[in-house]
């Protein structure tokens, strides 16, 4: 039996929509969504705009209070911890990553300390251990450079270049790396193709498979359908505030585009 | 050769102050106008410790230190969570309420009379020249350490993350890091480091007045850090030159101190005027650069 890394109960969450300072109604973006997540695999949330695909990752990272329901992490060590009441950098800590829409990379740090950033050589019982030099630990330059070969990218060359500077597919690729050398277990992807060249997208999924390869579990927001039949295993379709359908990837496109379609 | 290191003193105070603020309003992108009312926690604790407790200057000044970090976090609990303006506006009470304690607490601060008979420092039998002279080299040390301590800090993974925070706050928090406990951090280590001008002017002036640690002070140490620059030490230098400088060359100037004092009041706000526009400027220009 396959164990699940995030099992979602009767999530739901409402926004009140204010006009001039008057509420002037409510609006469900979640209604009891139920949902779990297999450790180990790729699976995608699918979902038109506006249905709640950032609004759920950002409720399991804590960006986002909920209203009702739980959220239950299975961490590294077995223990089943419940997200909807910690901080964000909690809920990091515990190995949720994150990939945010957009830039997900510090653009005025180089990406060395980016990796670094990421890394977290974490937790020193005494606080006065992190005034000590930044350590660029060899461990760590090995392990991303095994990530980074992939797509003939050389750490020696960009490692001390502002990772602002970098094209939206190289910061792409910096910010998988970065959770490639994280300590995360679950990986939340929101939108890892959006802005990013055609012929640049084999390097995403590739990432993707490599990420998986090394032990992490996948949950990716993507509306580039072949993507997600090329790289996912299992799909969500989120509608009208839960999950409507979940299954086989190549099947639960095939509705979804029938349902797009309609 | 007295006129010299009394410039001298003042010029150390000053980079104490303006370097301790850089941290806040530069590297951490807090505005904070509670600078004033740190450097007036940390010379009440100074004077305090030193006339009741009698503790050496280095004691009371290891205590003036704990304090204010102590204080430091006492605002940073309510603040931190707040942004821009709301963060700004935090600290401007915070400002108000220490002013208001240190003017009325009459029993312990001496209230609007001020607080006098600060004792000195033990000289040590060999030094051969006279008690300024002696609170100079003081003040050099101190100002070497601050600085050195604070260069250390920016250079540190402490320094690393603070950039990055600032850089990504949502990215920070994604990391696993708290962004309000490394605030919380800034905004104590900045008062911690504040206390050691705290300390000397305390030694120096001999006598502690309320108004010297109002609104005006935390103003003058904010434009001082927007003189300089926003990041590098040595620029905090050069706002703390200017700051301790300006007085001096309207004074020579032949201008009544009455007067001099006012013009100084206006030439401070023309110059924070100026650079806003200027930033500002520079923003745009650096807008219409991305565009093309």
């Amino acid at each position: 039996m396959t164990k699940n890394i995030l099992s979602i109960k009767g999530l739901s969450k409402q926004f009140t929509i204010s006009r001039k300072g008057l509420q002037s109604g409510h609006a469900n973006v979640l209604n009891k969504l139920n949902l779990k997540v297999e450790k180990g695999r790729i699976s995608t949330i699918l979902g038109s705009n506006g249905a709640g695909k950032t609004t759920l990752f950002n409720m399991i990272n804590g960006f986002e209070k909920t209203d009702e329901g739980s959220i239950l992490f299975s961490t590294d060590a077995g223990t089943d911890t419940e997200l909807t009441k910690l901080p964000p950098h909690r809920i990091a800590q515990l190995g949720v990553g994150r990939l945010l829409q957009g830039m997900s990379v510090f653009g005025q740090l180089t990406v060395h300390e980016n990796l670094l950033m990421a890394a977290r050589p974490r937790v020193h019982p005494f606080y006065l251990k992190s005034w000590s030099k930044p350590t660029e630990s060899l461990s760590l330059l090995q392990e991303a450079n095994s990530f980074f070969n992939k797509f003939s990218m050389d750490l020696q060359e960009i490692g001390h270049l502002k990772a602002g500077i970098l094209s939206a597919a190289g910061q792409r690729l910096v910010a998988l790396g970065m959770l490639y050398v994280s300590p995360a277990s679950l990986l939340l992807l929101d939108e890892p193709c959006s802005g990013i060249q055609y012929d640049q997208l084999d390097n995403i999924s590739m990432a993707l498979r490599h990420l998986q390869n090394n032990g992490k579990t996948i949950l990716l927001i993507e509306h580039n359908l072949e993507f997600v039949v090329q790289v996912s295993d299992i799909c969500h379709y989120l509608n009208g505030g839960c999950i409507q359908l979940s299954g086989e990837s190549r099947l639960v496109v095939e509705r979804y585009k029938t349902e797009q379609a309609c | 050769m007295e006129y010299l290191i009394h410039i001298g003193i003042i010029l150390g105070i000053y980079s104490i102050l303006i370097a301790s603020a850089q941290l806040v309003i530069g590297h951490a992108r807090l505005i904070t106008l509670g600078q004033g009312a740190f450097f007036g926690a940390g010379a009440y604790f100074m004077a305090l410790s030193m006339i009741h407790l009698k503790l050496p200057f280095a004691a009371a000044l290891l205590l003036a230190v704990v304090g204010n970090s102590l204080i430091g976090l006492l605002l940073a609990l309510p603040a931190v969570k707040l942004k821009g303006d709301f963060f700004v506006l935090t600290t401007l009470g915070f400002q108000f309420i220490i002013f208001q304690l240190t003017y009325n607490l009459k029993g312990v601060t001496g209230g609007s009379t001020g607080l006098g008979n600060i004792p000195f420092i033990k000289l040590p039998g060999i030094w051969p020249g006279n008690e300024s002279s002696y609170l100079l080299l003081l003040t050099v040390v101190l100002t070497v350490l601050v600085f050195l301590l604070l260069h250390r800090l920016q250079k540190s993974t402490f320094g690393r993350n603070l950039r990055a925070m600032v850089d990504h706050e949502i990215l920070y928090k994604a990391s696993g890091r708290s962004e309000i406990k490394i605030k919380a951090q800034v905004i104590a280590i900045s008062a911690g480091t504040t206390a050691a001008a705290s300390a000397l002017f305390a030694v120096y002036m001999n006598f502690l007045d309320p108004q010297a640690f109002n609104l005006d002070k935390s103003i003058l140490i904010l434009t001082g850090v927007m003189l300089g620059g926003l990041t590098r030490l040595r620029h905090a230098l050069i706002g703390a030159l200017t700051i301790t400088l300006i007085p001096e060359v309207l004074r020579l100037a032949g201008l009544p101190a009455a007067e001099g004092a006012s013009i100084r009041q206006i030439l401070f706000g023309l110059v924070l005027v100026v650079l806003v526009f200027y930033a500002a400027l520079k923003r745009h220009n650096q807008g219409e650069r991305d565009m093309k």
